[in-house]
């Protein structure tokens, strides 16, 4: 029998990418300071998000990068998010692997 | 004799701090002498107190500070920025002559506390590739002085003022973007 040695581990900032801002939400710290790119004009539509769309899933994220090595004790967390509706299957795999990792610059 | 002097002493030593109480200063004994007795007279013992204020004060509100709580570079053209924070930023308060950080900030009627949680955003407009969106905290500008005070017992000797200081105290809500 053996113990996990996961727990309490920390999400890695590349575990959000291909998920919506509300997936992403729950392991994002309250008091960081966000960067959201919104990359729209990748997927050739207008850029359209506003703060008040912070945590929707409309929005689905397609980089992230972060001060720290994991999200919850990161300080300042920056993600390029695209609208959920356009974005294909495909294009989500393809940000997964890193595709788009340019979009965040990480200048911390 | 004994008695006597015991009681000149307190005399004098209440009287140092009732005039530093009742002026709002903080005070701080720097020494003590006594001088020999004579035939002709008691030994008496004298106070060196430092005390400081804070003077000259004045204040600008939505100043912006100096800070930079987030920067975004845009690799994407046309791209957006929303810089989202719930972040801390830092309260300054200059001091010199021995004044502390309560005193300064009690005077100028802030906290004293080193940051304040500020939660706000703001959205760029579409950007260039290359382009910069940077958020500052917005808050007050405090400009002020700070006099020191020699006293010998109750009897100011010597004065001196500080150069202009600067506090900035962060509004909770409130950052500049450019």
């Amino acid at each position: 029998m053996g113990l996990s040695a996961c727990a309490n581990a920390g999400t890695e900032p590349s575990a959000i990418v291909g998920e919506t801002l509300a997936e992403a939400d729950g392991v994002l710290p309250v008091d960081a300071v966000f960067i959201v790119q919104d990359v729209s004009p990748l997927f050739n539509e207008q850029p359209t998000y506003d703060e008040g769309q912070f945590g929707s899933a409309q929005w689905t994220v397609v980089a992230a990068c972060a001060n720290a090595g994991t999200l919850e004790s990161s300080s300042t967390i920056e993600i390029a998010i695209a609208p959920t509706t356009v974005i294909t299957k495909e294009q989500i795999g393809a940000a997964r692997g890193g595709e788009f990792s340019d979009a965040v610059v990480c200048n911390f | 004799m004994a008695k006597g002097m015991m009681k000149m002493r307190r005399r004098i030593s209440r009287a140092a701090i009732a005039l530093l109480t009742a002026t709002a200063l903080i005070a701080t004994p720097v020494g003590a002498s006594a001088s020999e007795g004579s035939e002709d007279g008691p030994i008496t013992t004298q106070q060196l107190w430092t005390a400081t204020t804070v003077i000259n004060k004045s204040s600008t509100s939505n100043s912006i500070g100096t800070q930079v709580l987030a920067s975004c570079t845009v690799a994407v053209a046309g791209a957006t920025c929303t810089i989202t924070s719930g972040k801390s930023a830092t309260r300054t308060i200059g001091l010199t002559f021995g004044a502390t950080r309560s005193q300064v900030a009690g005077s100028l009627n802030i906290s004293a506390a080193a940051t304040q949680t500020i939660s706000v955003s703001c959205t760029s407009p579409a950007l260039p590739k290359g382009g910069s969106w940077r958020a500052k905290p917005k808050g007050t500008k405090f400009t002020y002085k700070i006099r020191e005070l020699t006293y010998v017992d109750a009897i100011i000797v010597s004065q001196r003022d500080s150069a202009t200081l600067t506090a900035f105290s962060p509004t909770a809500n409130a950052i500049y973007c450019y």
